[in-house]
C-alpha cells in the first residue's frame, strides 16, 4: 500500500511527476511515429457497438450505422473490452544497481510508467504489482484517469536485499488477478529462485506473459578495471578480485543464464525482451511491441 | 660480490612489488553488485589459476626488481659462477716497484700512487671478469730483502699471496696503504721471486705485471732481467709492463755526506764533505744547501720521542752552489766544531724538488777525547820522535787531538796487543829489527783498525825486518825491504820528491804540485821488492810519494781494517831533510788522520743494512730503547732486549729478518735519518748511540728508459707495455661484459615474462566483447 505520507514528500511527488512526464514524452513520441495505435492484444473480432464518446478514435466509428440511423457508434472488438495489463515490477535490492536513469529500478519504473501510460491511453485497464521477496504493492487494473497516478505512486522505492521466490510471488499475483490478462514482468531476474517454475505458474493461469529482462550495461559487459571488491546487493557475499581475470568466466555464466532464460520463455510462449538500461525507452517499447505482434496468436 | 656494496641497500626495494600488492589489496574499489552468483561462479571455476597467475606475476616482478638492483650494484659473482661452471683459473702476479724513485712527484702526484691506482683498477677489472682470478702482489723492496737473505720465502715477501679476487675492495687495502720505500733496488730480485711463486702456484693461466717507473738507470744492463723474463715467457707466463712514470722534472740529490778522514776529537774542527748531484736535464743555479748539527753527548741525557731528535739541533752556515750543470756533482765542505765528546750527527738538506727522498742526508761524527799515539824511536836521542811529536802536538793551544807517547824500542819488544790497543796510531822510527812477538802484536793491532807508520832509516836490518813483518801473512810492509838506493842530485832536475798521484795524504799539496817539495832533499831510500812471495796483500799498495827517479819514497797499504804508511827514509836527517820542511807537517798531520780513520766506524749506513750493537755485559744492561728515524715527531720508542753473545750483549735490527718474520715494523726500520739507540749503563746512566741511515744514491736519476730500445733488448721475449692511463681506461670501460650481457638477457626475459603474465592475469585492457 502506498504510504499516504509519501505522497506528501516533495521528492516522492517530484519523482512521480518525473515518471509521468517521461512516460508521456516517450509514448507520445513513440506514437507520433506510428500510423496506428499499437495494440497490446492480438484479437480483432467485432464484438458490439457502443455509443460514441468524445475522444474515441474517429476511425472506429461505424459509418454504416450513422448512415442508417444517424447516430454515432463505435465498433468494439473483443480485445478492447477484455485487455487488462498487469505490470509486475521487480523492486528487489538487485534492481538498485546503476546511477540516475540507468539505475535498473528507475529504468524499470520508467519503462513500466511508459507501458502503463500507453495502455491507459488506449483505455486499457492497467494494474501494477511490485515484488521482491514477497508481493509488495498492488494496484488493481483500472482504466480511469487516476490510475496512472496510482501506478506511479506504487513505483516508489527499491525493497529488501534477499532472494526472490518467484513461484510464491507469482501465486500471489495470480491470485490477485481475477481474470486473464497480459502480465508484463519487468525484472533483472537476478537473485530469483525457481524462475522457470514461477513463469510456469503465471502461464498456467492462462495469462499472456511478457518478460522485460532489464539488465545494466555493467552486468552485460562486465567492463571493470582495477582491483575491486564486489559486494552483493542481495547477499552478504563479497569478492576481492581483478575483474578482468574473471570477466571471461562471468560473461560465460551470464550468457548461459540469458540463453537459458530465453529458451525457457520460448518453451512457455512468453515474450522475452532483453533490455539494457542504456537503451532509449522508446526503442525498448518498439522492440517490445514488435515482439508481441510477431508472436503467433496462441494463448491459453 | 658487488662492485658498489653501498648500493646493496637498494635490495630493500625488492619488497616493493609485495608492498604494492598489499597496498592494492587495501585499496580495492568497492562495487555493489547484483549478479554475484555469476561472479562467484566464475571465481570458483578459476580460483586456482588466478592464484597461480598472481603468484607468478609477483615472483617475476620481484625477480625483475632484484635483478635491476643487482646490476646497479655491479654484481660480479655471475662471472665467477660462470667461471666456476667450467672456467679457468688465472693467477695474476704483480711485481710492484717501490724503490725510492717511485716517490717522484714530477706529474704532481707520486708515481707510486699512480702505480697503486693502476693496481686497484686492475683488481676491479678482474673482479668483474669471468673466471677465477687470483692475485699476488710483491713489492720489489721486500723481494730484495728476502732474496739477500738467500731464502726463497716468497710468501713472506708478498703483500698478497694467491688471494682469490672476490670483488671485495678490501683485498688490496693493505697494499694501497703502502708508500715507496727508501731503498734502491732493481726488479730482478722481484722477478726471480715471482718466478718461484709462479712455479708453486698451479693455474690455467698466469700473467705477470711489472709495475714500475722504468728508469734508464735500472735497465742499463737488462741482461739479468731479460734472462728471468725469458724463462717466465718460456713457461707460458704472459708478461705485461705498466709504466707509471711521466716525464721527469729536475732533481738534485745529496749523494754523499761524511766527515773527512781526520782525527775526530772533541775540540778539534772536523771538515764535513758533502756531494750534490744534478740529475736533471738543465743546469741549476744558486742551490742552497742547508746544514745542521745535532749535538748529543752531554746535551742529550734522555730519549725524547716528542722531538725529531733527542739531541740539540744547531744550524750551520749554509753552503751555496752557484751553478751545477746537468749530470755533474758539486763537492762542498764545511767545518764543524764541537767540544763535547760523543757521537753527534750532521744533516744536510736541499730545497724540495721532484724527489724529496734524496734531498736530505745524515751522517754521524764520533768525537773522542784526545787520543794517545805511540812513537817508538830507535834513536836514544829521540830526534825523529821529537819531530813527529812536535807536529802531532805542537802545543800553544793548538789541538790536533793527538797525545804523543814517546817510548823506546824496548817497549815495543815486549808489547802485547793490549799494550798497543790504547794507542790510536803507532809511529815506529828507524827500527833496527822487530821481534816476532812484537810483529804479531802489531799485525793484530793493525788488523783491528789501528794505524801504523814506518820511518825506515839506515839502521833497518832488511832481512830481520822482512822476516818479522812479512811472516805468517802479516803484510806489515808494502814490500820486502831490498837494498838502499841512492839518488844523485841533479842540477835543475826539479824536486827530489814528487807526488805519485792523488792520495789523501798529499791532497792539500796537490794544488801546489811537486813544487811544494822543491826544498826537500832526498839522497837515499830503501827499495822494495813487491814480488816477495811472503807478501799476500789483498789490496794493492798505493803510491804516495816517489823519488825523482820514480823509485818509491812513501807507500801506503791496507791490512785488515787498519792502514800502514811506510816512509822509506829515516828522520835522522842523513837521507833526507824532509823533517824540517813544511810539507812534512802537512804530510804527518794527514797521515795521522789517515791512520786514525782506519778504525773509524762508518759515519752512516744504508737504510736496508742491519743495525748491530754490541755492548759489554759488564758495563751495560741488556735493555735497549730504540727510536727509529722519523721525518717528523713524534717518534715511537721501542724497548728491545739484546741477546747474550761471546762479546757481551748483542742487538741486531735486520730488515731482512723482519721481512721474513713478517714483522710489520719493517717500514719504520727503513726510514733514512738518525736512529737513536739508548743504552743503560750499570750505574743507571743513559747513553745514546746515534746511527745515521741514508739512501743509496743514484735513484734520483729519473731519466726514463726508451721503451723501444728496452723491448729490443728484451727480445725474443714478448712483453706488452701499458701506461697508467690505459689501465685506468680499461677498468672504467668494461669488465664482466659477458656477465652484463647475461644479466641483461635475463632481465629482458623476465620483463617479457612479466608482461605475458600480466596479460594472462588480465591486467591488460580488454579487447571488447560482452554478454549478449
Amino acid at each position: 500500500m502506498p504510504d499516504s505520507k509519501r505522497f506528501l514528500r516533495p521528492e516522492a511527488t517530484q519523482r512521480i511527476r518525473r515518471l509521468e512526464l517521461t512516460a508521456r514524452r516517450v509514448v507520445e513520441g513513440f506514437l507520433s511515429g506510428m500510423h496506428r495505435s499499437p495494440y497490446f492484444g492480438q484479437s480483432v473480432e467485432f464484438l458490439q457497438h457502443r455509443q460514441y464518446a468524445t475522444g474515441d478514435e474517429i476511425r472506429h466509428i461505424d459509418w454504416k450505422v450513422y448512415a442508417r440511423q444517424d447516430r454515432l457508434v463505435i465498433k468494439q472488438y473483443e480485445e478492447e473490452t477484455n485487455l487488462r495489463l498487469h505490470l509486475m515490477v521487480d523492486r528487489s535490492a538487485s534492481m538498485d544497481y546503476g546511477v540516475g536513469e540507468r539505475n535498473k529500478f528507475e529504468y524499470a519504473a520508467s519503462l513500466s510508467a511508459c507501458l502503463a501510460y500507453l495502455a491507459l491511453r488506449q483505455q486499457d485497464a492497467t494494474g501494477l504489482f511490485t515484488f521482491d521477496t514477497d508481493m509488495r504493492a498492488s494496484v488493481p487494473a483500472k482504466s480511469n484517469r487516476y490510475q496512472l497516478g496510482r501506478i506511479l505512486t506504487a513505483l516508489d522505492e527499491v525493497g529488501t536485499g534477499e532472494r526472490t521466490d518467484l513461484p510464491r510471488v507469482a501465486k500471489q499475483v495470480t491470485q490477485a488477478i481475477p481474470r486473464r490478462g497480459v502480465v508484463t514482468i519487468v525484472s533483472d531476474l537476478l537473485g530469483v529462485d525457481n524462475l522457470l517454475e514461477g513463469l510456469r505458474v503465471m502461464r498456467a493461469r492462462g495469462h499472456d506473459v511478457a518478460l522485460l529482462h532489464v539488465l545494466h550495461d555493467d552486468e552485460l559487459d562486465f567492463d571493470f578495471d582495477g582491483a575491486t571488491r564486489f559486494e552483493g546487493l542481495e547477499t552478504p557475499d563479497f569478492l576481492n578480485c581483478n575483474p578482468r581475470a574473471l570477466r571471461e568466466g562471468y560473461l560465460e555464466a551470464m550468457n548461459h543464464f540469458l540463453e537459458q532464460t530465453r529458451r525457457a520463455c520460448g518453451r512457455l510462449m512468453i515474450d522475452y525482451v532483453q533490455v539494457r538500461t542504456s537503451e532509449p525507452l522508446d526503442a525498448v517499447l518498439a522492440k517490445f511491441l514488435t515482439a508481441r505482434k510477431s508472436l503467433p496468436n496462441l494463448r491459453g | 660480490m658487488f662492485l658498489f656494496p653501498a648500493l646493496t641497500l637498494g635490495f630493500l626495494f625488492v619488497g616493493v612489488p609485495l608492498l604494492v600488492h598489499l597496498i592494492n589489496m587495501l585499496r580495492h574499489r568497492r562495487q555493489q553488485w547484483a549478479a554475484m552468483d555469476f561472479l562467484l561462479a566464475s571465481y570458483r571455476k578459476q580460483k586456482k589459476w588466478i592464484i597461480l597467475r598472481q603468484l607468478l606475476l609477483w615472483l617475476t616482478r620481484t625477480a625483475v626488481a632484484a635483478l635491476l638492483i643487482a646490476m646497479l650494484c655491479g654484481w660480479v659473482s655471475g662471472g665467477r659462477l660462470l667461471g666456476a661452471l667450467g672456467g679457468r683459473t688465472t693467477h695474476h702476479l704483480v711485481v710492484l716497484d717501490d724503490s725510492y724513485s717511485m716517490a717522484d712527484t714530477s706529474s704532481g702526484g707520486q708515481t707510486y700512487q699512480r702505480a697503486l691506482a693502476a693496481l686497484r683498477s686492475l683488481t676491479e677489472r678482474l673482479a668483474a671478469s669471468e673466471g677465477q682470478h687470483q692475485l699476488t702482489v710483491l713489492r720489489s723492496s721486500r723481494a730484495d730483502l728476502v732474496t739477500r737473505g738467500q731464502t726463497s720465502a716468497g710468501d713472506a715477501a708478498a703483500d698478497l699471496s694467491v688471494q682469490t679476487i672476490m670483488g671485495d675492495s678490501r683485498l688490496i687495502d693493505r697494499v694501497m696503504a703502502t708508500s715507496p720505500s727508501p731503498m734502491s733496488v732493481d726488479l730482478v730480485s722481484g722477478l726471480r721471486l715471482a718466478g718461484e711463486l709462479i712455479g708453486k702456484t698451479p693455474a690455467d693461466e698466469t700473467v705477470l705485471y711489472l709495475v714500475s717507473d722504468f728508469r734508464s738507470r735500472d735497465w742499463q744492463t737488462p741482461e739479468r732481467a731479460a734472462e728471468v723474463l725469458e724463462g717466465l715467457s718460456a713457461d707460458g707466463v704472459e708478461l705485461r709492463c705498466i709504466d707509471t712514470a711521466t716525464s721527469p722534472a729536475s732533481n738534485l740529490g745529496v749523494t754523499k755526506l761524511e766527515p773527512m778522514a781526520d782525527v775526530w776529537v772533541a775540540g778539534v774542527p772536523v771538515v764535513i764533505q758533502t756531494t750534490i748531484k744534478n740529475y736533471g736535464a738543465s743546469p741549476v743555479t744558486n742551490v742552497n744547501v742547508a746544514a745542521r748539527v745535532i749535538r748529543y753527548g752531554s746535551a742529550a741525557k734522555t730519549a725524547d720521542p716528542t722531538r725529531q731528535f733527542s739531541g740539540v739541533v744547531e744550524p750551520l752556515p749554509g753552503v751555496v752552489i752557484e751553478r751545477l750543470e746537468p749530470g755533474q756533482e758539486a763537492v762542498r765542505q764545511f767545518q764543524v766544531f764541537i767540544t763535547d765528546p760523543g757521537t753527534h750527527a750532521i744533516q744536510v738538506s736541499l730545497p724540495d724538488d721532484a724527489l724529496a727522498t734524496d734531498n736530505s742526508r745524515s751522517c754521524t761524527l764520533p768525537l773522542s777525547d784526545a787520543q794517545r799515539v805511540l812513537i817508538v824511536d830507535r834513536d836514544p836521542e829521540g830526534l825523529g820522535a821529537y819531530h813527529v811529536a812536535s807536529v802531532l802536538n805542537p802545543g800553544s793551544q793548538v789541538e790536533t787531538g793527538a797525545i804523543p807517547d814517546v817510548r823506546s824500542t824496548s817497549f815495543l819488544r815486549s808489547a802485547t796487543l793490549d799494550d798497543l790497543r790504547p794507542y790510536r796510531a803507532i809511529y815506529i822510527i828507524d827500527p833496527e829489527e822487530i821481534t816476532q812477538n812484537s810483529a804479531a802484536a802489531l799485525a793484530e793491532y793493525v788488523d783491528e783498525g789501528g794505524g801504523l807508520a814506518w820511518f825506515l832509516g839506515a839502521s833497518a836490518q832488511p832481512q830481520k825486518l822482512n822476516e818479522a813483518l812479512l811472516a805468517e801473512g802479516r803484510n806489515l810492509l808494502p814490500g820486502a825491504l831490498a837494498s838502499t838506493i841512492e839518488q844523485s842530485p841533479v842540477e835543475n832536475a826539479g824536486s827530489d820528491v814528487v807526488m805519485a798521484g792523488s792520495h789523501p795524504l798529499t791532497e792539500p799539496l796537490e794544488p801546489l804540485g811537486d813544487a811544494a817539495f822543491g826544498r826537500v832533499g832526498l839522497v837515499e831510500t830503501w827499495n822494495l821488492d813487491s814480488d816477495d812471495p811472503r807478501l799476500s796483500l789483498l789490496n794493492p799498495v798505493r803510491e804516495v810519494l816517489n823519488r825523482r827517479d820514480g823509485l818509491p819514497f812513501v807507500r801506503q797499504h791496507q791490512v785488515g781494517r787498519g792502514r800502514v804508511v811506510t816512509v822509506l827514509a829515516g828522520l835522522d836527517g842523513n837521507w833526507t831533510n824532509w823533517r824540517g820542511d813544511p810539507t812534512f807537517v802537512v804530510f804527518l798531520l794527514r797521515a795521522n788522520a789517515f791512520l786514525w780513520s782506519g778504525a773509524a766506524v762508518e759515519s752512516s749506513r744504508a737504510v736496508d743494512d742491519a743495525i748491530r750493537l754490541t755492548l759489554s755485559d759488564g758495563r751495560y744492561a741488556r735493555t735497549v730503547q730504540v727510536l727509529t728515524a722519523a721525518n717528523e715527531p713524534p717518534r715511537i720508542a721501542v724497548e728491545m732486549q739484546a741477546e747474550k753473545s761471546d762479546a757481551g750483549w748483542e742487538l741486531v735490527l735486520d730488515p731482512q729478518e723482519a721481512v721474513i718474520a713478517g714483522n710489520a715494523d719493517v717500514e719504520s726500520m727503513l726510514v733514512p735519518g738518525v736512529t737513536e739507540l739508548w743504552v743503560s749503563r750499570i750505574d743507571g746512566q743513559a747513553e745514546v748511540r746515534p746511527l745515521a741511515s741514508a739512501v743509496q744514491p743514484g735513484e734520483g736519476d729519473l731519466r726514463r728508459v726508451d721503451q723501444p730500445t728496452l723491448l729490443r733488448d728484451l727480445q725474443p721475449t714478448t712483453i706488452q707495455f701499458f701506461s697508467t692511463e690505459e689501465v685506468l681506461e680499461q677498468s672504467s670501460g668494461g669488465g664482466g661484459a659477458t656477465t652484463t650481457l647475461v644479466l641483461l638477457a635475463l632481465l629482458g626475459t623476465l620483463l617479457a615474462s612479466e608482461q605475458a603474465l600480466a596479460y594472462w592475469a588480465s591486467y591488460h585492457p580488454p579487447r571488447g566483447g560482452g554478454a549478449s
